[in-house]
């Protein structure tokens, strides 16, 4: 339905959107995420010509709207946009609100445009509301009269920017079950969102925006359980990743203490993690992998904490023979319980010569 | 780590602040082996403001352990706080020893 190709929109020299190429399908419901600031309002506003993208094509049932002589206002209709600003007229009733483009522009009568607003309006949950103003409404109840004004217009997709954002908590679900709807009901839709485990499950394909290109695409699943890419990971799991190297014989325990208390207090974790994390850093290292450290050799260790689900992983690399330290049973055994007692799951692998150790807390 | 000791005739205590790891652990091995050129009759090692302690440690409780119990006395560790008390646990130290809780600082 839609097709994007090498699309890029400068602002002045700055290049906002370097080379986006994509395509939507009738039925997709796509959600774009990235962090702020990477283009997805731009992208949303490119595709329906509320800017002027600077290069590239975007095809639109077989037409490239960037030539010249594009009925623009023809070309609008076919794409709805709902903004997080909600952006309805203050000085007309809902019922004016969704009746206005189909009288305006699309040149229907008034009585055949109230039947079909009346009839929009009851889907997304409003139809008392018909002679209230804007302003006698919760935003929630605003949002939803924006998607029906949009619906009225019969778009063939419909663009979200970020609709919940401006919403309270309360607000933001009632949104957001209107556009689960529009999906059964197999509605095209884009939408922008930071809501993430709305666009996990209501959408057929993700869209990462990051550095000007469409970075990672994938279904949900994809996306959001194995993303490909370092910068969708450390965006989807929020994953901040400290990194330590223990190369020499003399291991110093405090400098690598003090490395991860620094980390630990810039992510304000508690404190009863911190120790636990110093002493299955300590036990591992010191009781398990120096001892048969040779020189030469170096032991990394990584701290990776998702910051979304409050998850700690620690990953320990060390060259050598095959070695699990975990199902050594040797010594005393002290530190093999610590370490047991205090972690949830150990994974060994090994691959080219060196031994990982994967810890989750 | 800083070691606070108190004795009264054959029963002396060790008050133990800050970290007992592998790094520290020499300071009270050492300190051990002073109190051990008398005859223990009761040590008792207080933890009250012990912050840390890893498998290190552990090993010199146990040692020392078993040296106050070949001169016939008792050892006992007091006021381990939360964290500290589950390692204890973990390692089968609760049992062996008789622990009395100080609260936690
Ligand atoms: N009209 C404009 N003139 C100049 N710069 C602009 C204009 N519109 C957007 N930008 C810049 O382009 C970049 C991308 O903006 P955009 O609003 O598309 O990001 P976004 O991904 O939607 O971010 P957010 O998640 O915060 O909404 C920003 O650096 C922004 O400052
Ligand atoms: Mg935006």
């Amino acid at each position: 339905m839609i097709t994007v190709e090498h699309l890029s929109k400068k602002f002045g020299n700055f290049s906002v959107l370097k080379d986006i190429n994509a395509e939507i399908k009738k039925g997709e419901v796509i959600s774009i995420i990235g962090p702020s600031g990477t283009g997805k309002s731009t992208f949303l506003r490119c595709l329906n010509l509320l800017e002027q993208p600077s290069g590239g094509h975007i095809v639109i049932d077989g037409e490239d709207i960037l030539k010249k002589g594009v009925n623009v206002p023809k070309l609008r209709q076919k794409m709805g946009m709902v903004f997080q600003s909600f952006n309805l007229y203050e000085h007309l009733t809902v019922m004016g609100n969704v009746t206005l483009g189909p009288i305006k522009l699309r040149g229907q009568g008034k009585k055949e445009a109230e039947e079909k607003a009346a009839e929009l309006l009851r889907m997304v949950g409003l139809s008392e509301k018909a002679d209230s103003y804007p302003d006698e409404l919760s935003g929630g109840q605003k949002q939803r009269v924006a998607i029906a004004r949009c619906l009225a217009m019969e778009p063939e997709i419909i663009l979200f920017d970020e609709p919940t954002s401006a919403l309270d908590p309360t607000m933001i679900s009632e949104v957001l079950a209107v556009i689960r709807r529009l999906a059964k009901n197999g509605m095209t839709m884009a939408i922008v969102t930071h809501e993430m485990d709305f666009a996990r499950d209501v959408s057929t394909r993700v869209f990462y925006m990051d550095e000007g290109f469409i970075y990672e695409e994938g279904s949900p699943k994809d996306i959001f359980e194995s993303p490909q890419k370092e910068k969708t990971r450390a965006f989807i799991q929020r994953l901040r990743i400290l990194k330590h190297e223990i190369g020499s014989q003399h291991f110093d325990l405090y400098k690598l203490n003090a490395d991860i208390e620094a980390f630990c207090a810039k992510h304000t974790i508690d404190k009863s993690i911190v120790g636990n994390i110093l002493l299955i850093a300590e036990e591992t290292l010191v009781n398990m992998l120096l001892p048969l450290k040779k020189e030469g050799q170096i032991i990394s260790l990584a701290l990776e904490y998702a910051e979304k689900r409050g998850e700690f992983q620690m990953v320990l690399g060390y060259p050598g023979e095959v070695y699990n330290p975990m199902l050594d049973e040797g010594g005393d055994n002290l530190a093999l319980m610590i370490v047991k007692k205090k972690t949830k799951n150990i994974q060994h692998s090994y691959s080219n010569g060196i031994n990982q150790l994967l810890i989750s807390m | 780590m800083m070691i606070h000791k108190t004795q009264s005739d054959s029963d002396v205590t060790l008050a133990l602040t800050g970290r007992l790891d592998s790094v520290t652990q020499s300071e009270l091995t050492q300190e051990l082996e002073k109190v051990f050129e008398a005859k223990i009759n009761l040590l008792t090692l207080d933890l009250s403001a012990l912050e840390y302690l890893s498998s290190a440690g552990l090993r010199v409780f146990l040692s020392a352990r078993k040296k106050v119990t070949q001169m016939g006395g008792k050892m006992k560790i007091v006021g381990a706080n939360e964290a500290i008390s589950e390692i204890l646990q973990i390692t089968g130290y609760a049992d062996i020893t008789v622990m009395a809780k100080r609260g936690k600082r």
